[in-house]
């Protein structure tokens, strides 16, 4: 028996897949055997046609039979293996070097591109194996280092390459992720929002979750969307993280350094957010990793669908479960969520009239809170600044985008020295026992949040995330003390411009 | 109890008997010990419709009477009834006055009685105003009374709550309900200081008829009435109505006149009623005080142990009204890091209060 390897995707990871073919006499039929989906068994007519048109006719009873037995095996990408597979079998390819195949084969024998060849690179690097992709999958392997990749236009190619009649090329280590792109928005194009950019910045110095909370037009939406601007950059490790994800789903195109920032509609489907689906694959919160998820119109989603959301939130990486098993997904995300203040959307505001009773109110906050409320530090009213106030900031253009991140960056340094021992990247993973003991908290400061937590009805959970926002604002301001000034102005984000 | 005061219980609960009862058994030289004592037959004899004989003897024969004693004795309950000594001294000069009354809570409670009544839908302005009302009135020893609806009466018992004092509802079901739904701490809170006051038997449950006949009482045993918040039609202004055919002083918070929400109340004001557009020239008229309207223009701000740059914002909130940060950074020319520090510090100190997103106000506190 003559094994050819490909692979099939479990979460993010390539999973090595043998396949041996077999070809007996008697009337032609090709059956595959070891879980194959739908897609896998559609391929025996695509490969049976592709290599009809090299000269290579199959004949006989095919067997195909993919190990392990119990991986489901899913997707085109298997086409290549599996023709190359029947190759051998018939005597019309050889070779000797360990090496593994992936790519979906079109009727007349071209490659196109699959999704998960930046895990299957990974994989084959580990194993020492050479890899031979569609073209079209090129750009992103390049992002793999010491991996031996080569580009495939179509199965003719591969033939002659190992009948030593051409070379293939040869995937170079050329991965270029743009340094410095501007990400647009700039936060020097939104005007005014000094109270929102401010807490922002600490969102992004600290890793905190935000609820932003404002009128239709006042520019929540615009926030959210500049806050991944201000992140920052990418690390080699977080930027082969992502590239990992995005060729699980399929999409090869690279933006460099640039954090995800993915918008979920309440609309969406549990699937479509976390993943899963009959082509098991990651969801928006995935998609999101390393990266800005965003919900706008917060009130409006199902309660299930929020609740789905918790485990991610709290793990980091998201689990789904399908008969055959269950994967994990990565899903680090930085939570940005949108809200009105009131049902009619118009409270507080200085122009329209809100009709909503203080009763309303009090039902829409209740509608708030719960399991994803729970996971926001801070609070992050927007007004919906008036055509005079906006006038009054003509001509004063705010701070960019990449200056404020340089200071993101700063606090993010201080806090990756502080926190190496235990771990944690960032203020807003601390453990609660960390919290109390090795924050830094002055004494005054100590006694000042213990004299108002009882006046502003804090809770514990309240006071941690005050005590953890405090802490960022105080890396901002490198200073290794909390003073009362850090802990007031953490106060001033707990507050969301509703009646109380 | 006393044969007395089972009769009064007794009739209390035809819901359609009132006070003038009294005065009919007296006509017919009946007194309360005897009505109960001979019972049946003597009722045949007395000026009564049917329909109250029949709920009398009915009443009489389920022994009605000692079961409800029971269950108050259980529930740490006291009936008020109008002969009583506790029983509140200007409902009991109201015509109508109830025959027993049910309270749930501290009872006799000491000060004066305000009625601070609005409208449940209302405006957040408005909630505001009835929170500072109640609590203000609580921290100088009033007595806010009001309903247990959501809206304006929560706020006002909230606020007396929040300072720590007395405040009344008065209940349009038993004492021992709670409705709306949702107000059960609250009503537990008022118990703690103050009281829940019903003239209906325990286990009444909310039906819409009993709720205009409860505002009786509220303008009944205030002094004043204060409406915060009301539209033309509501249960705040059958209460004013009734406050004024009482002799009562009636005082309305001004409202936004493109509203309907504050008709009823704007609506006082064009009639007659004191406009409340400072709550202490209200609390100053309580004490007796002179109203004097125009004798500083300016708030005074308590700012001891303030910085400098939270005196600068309050004093800016405080004169020239509400503010976005923004506004703030370029008038008092400070980063938003600063200004929100200070304003994080006034709001614990209770001297600021987001009024809208992103917007910031002067409280009424802090404008005394
Ligand atoms: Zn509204």
């Amino acid at each position: 028996m003559n094994a050819v390897l490909g692979v099939t995707l479990k979460g993010v990871d390539a999973i090595k897949v043998e396949v041996e073919v077999e070809i007996t006499g008697g009337l032609f039929a090709i059956s595959i055997v070891g879980l194959p989906d739908a897609a896998v068994r559609e391929s025996k007519e695509r490969v049976r046609a592709a290599l009809r048109t090299l000269g290579i006719p199959i004949r006989g009873r095919v067997a195909v039979n993919l190990a392990p037995a119990d991986l489901p095996k899913e997707g085109a990408l298997l086409d290549l293996p599996i023709a190359v597979g029947m190759a051998k079998s018939t005597g019309a390819l050889r070779f000797s070097r360990p090496s593994v195949f992936m790519g979906e084969l079109a009727l007349d024998g071209r490659l196109r591109a699959v999704r998960g060849a930046v895990p299957a690179a990974i994989m084959a690097r580990e194993k020492g194996l050479d890899l031979f992709i569609p073209e079209d999958n090129a750009h992103e392997v390049s992002l793999v280092h010491g991996v031996n990749a080569f580009k495939v236009p179509d199965l003719r190619s591969l033939i002659d390459y190992f009948r030593g009649d051409l070379e293939l090329q040869r995937v170079k280590n050329d991965f270029k992720a743009d340094q410095q792109k501007k990400i647009e928005p700039d936060f020097s194009d939104i005007k005014g929002q000094a109270a929102a950019k401010r807490a922002l910045e600490i969102a992004a110095a600290g890793h905190h979750n935000v609820l932003l909370i404002g009128s239709p037009g006042s520019g929540k939406t615009l926030l959210a969307r500049a806050l991944r601007g201000i992140l920052p950059p990418l690390s080699d490790e977080e930027l082969m993280e992502v590239m990992l994800v995005r060729s699980t789903v399929g999409i090869s195109s690279s933006r460099g350094r640039e954090r995800p920032f993915r918008p979920i509609h309440h609309t969406a489907s549990a699937v479509a957010i976390c993943g899963g689906g009959t082509n098991l694959r990651p969801g928006e919160i995935s998609m999101a990793h390393r990266g800005v998820l965003f919900l706008d119109e917060f009130t409006e989603f199902r309660r299930d669908l929020l609740e789905s959301l918790r485990q991610p939130l709290e793990d980091g990486e998201i689990v789904v479960s399908r008969s055959a098993g269950s994967v994990t997904y990565p899903a680090q995300v930085l939570l940005a969520v949108a809200c009105n203040p009131c049902p009619c959307g118009w409270f507080g505001d200085p122009v329209e009239q809100c009709r909503c009773s203080s009763n309303d109110i009090e039902r829409y906050q209740k509608k708030l809170s719960g399991p994803i409320l729970d996971r926001i530090d801070l609070y992050v009213p927007v007004p919906r600044l008036t055509p005079e106030e906006l006038l009054s900031l003509e001509g004063k253009c705010g701070e960019s985008s990449e200056a404020i991140r340089e200071r993101v960056c700063r606090a993010r340094s201080l806090q990756l020295e502080r926190w190496s021992d235990i771990g944690s990247g960032s203020n807003s993973e601390l453990p609660e026992k960390i919290l109390r003991t090795r924050l830094g908290l002055s004494r005054e400061a100590r006694s000042f949040l213990g004299s108002v937590a009882g006046t502003l009805k804090l809770s514990g959970r309240g006071i941690s995330r005050v005590l953890k926002v405090s802490r960022t604002i105080a890396d901002l301001d490198s200073s290794v003390e909390i003073s009362t000034a850090h802990i007031s102005e953490a106060l001033a984000y707990r507050q969301t411009g509703f009646l109380s | 109890m006393k044969r007395e005061g089972f009769a009064l219980l007794l009739l209390n609960a035809c819901e359609s008997l009132d006070k003038r009862i009294l005065d009919i058994l007296k006509n017919e030289e009946v007194g309360l010990d005897r009505f109960w004592e001979e019972g049946p037959d003597l009722w045949k004899k007395l000026p009564i419709t049917d329909n109250v004989r029949t709920r009398l003897i009915q009443l009489k024969n389920d022994g009605w009477v000692e079961a409800e004693c029971e269950r108050c004795g259980l529930l740490g309950i006291k009936v008020v009834t109008i002969l009583d000594d506790l029983y509140p001294e200007r409902l009991r000069e109201a015509p109508w006055a109830p025959l027993s009354l049910y309270v749930k809570g501290q009872w006799p409670l000491c000060g004066s009685f305000v009625g601070v009544v609005g409208t449940r839908r209302c405006s957040s302005y408005a909630f505001r105003v009835a929170h500072s009302l109640g609590a203000k009135l609580a921290r100088s020893g009033v007595v806010p009374v009001s309903g247990g609806a959501k809206g304006i009466d929560g706020a006002v018992h909230s606020g007396a709550i929040d300072s720590n004092g007395p405040t009344v509802a008065i209940l349009g079901t038993g004492v021992d309900k709670v409705y709306p739904r949702g107000h059960e701490r609250l009503f537990d809170n008022i118990t703690r200081e103050g009281t829940l006051l019903s003239e209906y038997p325990l286990g009444t449950g909310a039906s819409n008829w009993r709720f205009p006949k409860r505002n009786r009482i509220i303008s009944a045993i205030s002094e004043k009435l204060v409406v915060v918040e009301a539209p033309l039609k509501s249960g705040a202004m059958i209460t004013a109505r009734y406050a004024m055919e009482l002799g009562r002083e009636v005082w309305a918070v001004p409202g936004r006149i493109d509203e309907n929400v504050a008709r009823g109340s704007n609506g006082l004001i064009y009639d007659g009623a004191y406009p409340l557009v400072e709550i202490k020239y209200f609390m100053d008229s309580l004490s007796g005080g002179q109203l004097d309207f125009f004798s500083d223009g300016n708030f005074d701000v308590n700012t001891t142990g303030m910085s400098d740059d939270q005196v600068r914002i309050l004093s800016l909130l405080s004169e020239k009204g509400e503010r976005t940060v923004d506004n703030i950074v370029s008038e008092c020319k400070m980063s938003a890091a600063e200004v929100l520090n200070s304003l994080g510090l006034l709001l614990a100190r209770g001297d600021v209060y987001p009024s809208g997103p992103g917007r910031w106000s002067a409280s009424l506190k802090s404008k005394s």
